[in-house]
């Protein structure tokens, strides 16, 4: 790792071409938003005339306003929270548990369960989500924070899993044969020793897995029909089914629906980067 | 990297300079000791599992071979009647070749992109392939709705972006391309949309197992006067081998499951169904058309094709990673 820094380092003066190639193609990316944030506090006569110009005199936030009230964005956003709350502790919790258990004792069940949830990454969730209505329903969990939080958290697990055994793999094992040799039992193993070391990895799981589930269209669409329950997305994706567009309105949606995820991966980009290498990039 | 390696400084260490020495697998060590308590700890996580994903997958597939609706209670067994339905339908053929043309403007456009931007990134230097790496990730955060929504925008006729740069450039207005509009161009924006929205994640993921290769290689290549080109395809891509597999299956997974980009960039589908996908398809034929039996039918297919695909990606492969090393 060091000695391929070095390496970078030495080169560094070297490489216009690929300087000028990525800032680039950073400014196409971040375009389009920036585009959408501007225009978001346009009324919808101005972006109808220009999408590209943004004059001062045309500034307003007329359309947030409008979007925070035919939304009933306040009620969005809580039960988005909570959802996403949810199901992000479970899947911490019960993933890391689920990893630790594989990675440290050999059995060959847990062999199967780790093949397994790899194999359940490869399954597109359309192939699902057909039979979660009635499934739900006689469960009785239909249209409730849990269960919609319950099928989250299964398919944020197999992920999960994934990322937190390539971690704990990592890990060297005399730390858990020394805790051995001191007689703790694999609960305290996990609590004293692998808990503290997880910190990085977890801030992974959980920004990966919140912004899908913050973000996510499809699951929380099909599982809560009941209005007052609904999430911010599929009450965006309102807009879509209107026959005239308007932009005004979904620009300033999309603003604030992105702007919670956007403070959290700001807030921690930098273990999230971290972590993000150190457990997706093995096996 | 390293301010982590302070952190618990022997842990890392130890377990850096073992990955260097031998690449083999973790062994896991506490025979049957545990395995009891082992299960326990890991049977929450399996109940989930397989109760929201393995039951009603499984359910998907029985119930593809019965006229399943809402209304009736009992569903009886009807053979293949569902995938002749759909089989029927004019239109199959048609979303199965979006799919397929989705698939491969995907994976090969998401692949090539990210390895370059990997390898740019790689060569810049820390500070400013941090600020990239920050930078490009960001699509990553929105909604797949608002992402279809912005390239809606963008890829727009008469106000868009893009159709205002290619005038800018000195395209005459009547060759200006109707992106969401013309058959054989709707995939591609599609495909554009999405690789924008991943670009971020993966040439992160690539970047990082281009920082795990051993400079020694390097160095011998420039010795024994290999050109750039020479040192990209021998060292490089050889090394890379493991983070394109896992990539390549998981962007095919999530070309198959794409559905709120093109829903919303096509405006549900798009004209005449050039904009469907599979999975489109099934979600409009089951809430918007009520076709039960059809709609499963549809998941059950698009299911099939991603485990096909993930297979036929896997051992080809795999197959080239063990031949490179």
């Amino acid at each position: 790792m060091k000695r391929a820094r070095t390496k970078s380092l030495s080169w560094q003066n070297k490489h216009i071409g690929s300087r000028i190639l990525l800032l680039l193609f950073t400014i196409f990316v971040l375009f389009p938003i920036l585009l959408a944030v501007l225009n978001s506090f346009k009324p919808i006569a101005a972006i109808q005339r220009n999408f590209l110009t943004f004059d001062l005199k045309d500034f307003s936030l007329s359309a947030y306003d409008k979007v925070i009230t035919i939304l009933r964005f306040g009620e969005g956003l809580w039960n988005t929270t909570v959802v996403t709350l949810l199901s992000i502790v479970m899947t911490v919790l019960l993933g890391s548990l689920m990893a630790f258990a594989i990675s440290l004792v050999n059995s060959k069940f847990l062999r199967t369960v780790y093949m397994t949830s790899i194999l359940l990454i490869c399954i597109p969730i359309h192939a699902i989500i057909l039979q979660l209505v009635p499934l739900l329903k006689s469960m009785g969990i239909l249209n409730t924070y849990f269960g919609t939080a319950f099928v989250f958290t299964a398919l944020s697990l197999p992920v999960a899993v994934f990322l937190y055994t390539g971690f704990m793999r990592t890990l060297p094992r005399e730390l858990s044969e020394a805790a051995v040799v001191d007689g703790c039992s694999l609960w305290r193993i996990y609590t004293a020793i692998y808990m503290p070391l997880m910190k990085t990895i977890t801030v992974t799981v959980i920004i990966l897995r919140a912004t899908y589930i913050w973000n996510d269209l499809l699951v929380s669409l099909v599982t809560i029909s009941d209005a007052t329950k609904t999430m911010l997305v599929p009450r965006m994706y309102a807009f879509n089914s209107s026959t005239s567009t308007r932009w005004d309105l979904v620009l300033a949606s999309s603003v604030l629906v992105s702007l919670p995820v956007a403070a959290l991966y700001l807030f921690l980009q930098k273990f999230y980067m971290r972590g993000l290498v150190s457990g997706a990039v093995k096996e | 990297m390293r301010k982590d390696s302070v952190r618990v400084p022997s842990a890392r260490r130890v377990c850096l300079e073992r990955q260097d020495m031998k690449k083999t697998r973790h062994v896991c060590y506490y025979k049957s000791i545990w395995k009891w308590n082992g299960a326990l700890m890991a049977l929450p996580g399996i109940v989930l599992i397989v109760v929201f994903i393995i039951v009603p997958f499984l359910m998907n597939v029985g119930y593809a071979f019965t006229d399943y609706n809402t209304a009736s209670d009992v569903p009886r067994f009807i053979g293949l009647t569902n995938f002749r339905n759909m089989a029927k339908d004019r239109d199959f053929w048609l979303v199965c070749t979006n799919t397929l043309k989705l698939i491969l403007t995907y994976v090969i456009g998401g692949n090539v992109i990210a390895i370059l931007l990997g390898v740019m990134i790689t060569n810049v230097g820390r500070k400013f392939g941090n600020f990239v790496k920050t930078s490009i990730y960001f699509p990553q955060l929105l909604s797949m709705v608002v992402v279809g929504f912005l390239w809606r925008i963008m890829f727009s006729y008469n106000n868009g972006p893009i159709n205002h740069f290619l005038e800018w450039i000195g395209v005459p207005p009547d060759l200006l391309p109707q992106w969401l509009g013309v058959p054989a161009l709707i995939i591609p924006s599609i495909s554009t949309a999405l690789i924008w929205l991943i670009s971020g994640y993966y040439s992160i993921i690539y970047h990082a197992g281009m920082m795990n290769i051993p400079m020694s290689y390097y160095e011998v290549s420039a010795i024994e006067g290999a050109s750039k080109w020479q040192e990209f395809v021998h060292v490089t891509l050889p090394f890379l081998a493991p983070s394109i597999t896992i990539n390549t299956v998981l962007l095919t997974v999530e070309s198959l499951s794409a559905f709120a980009v093109p829903a919303s960039m096509t405006g549900g589908g798009g004209p005449g169904r050039y904009g469907t996908t599979l999975a489109l398809w099934s979600y409009t034929t089951y809430f918007n058309n009520h076709q039960y039996g059809k709609a499963i039918a549809i998941s059950v297919v698009l299911g099939l094709f991603a485990v096909v695909l993930a297979f036929i990606e896997l051992k080809i492969l795999l197959k080239k990673e063990v031949g490179n090393s």
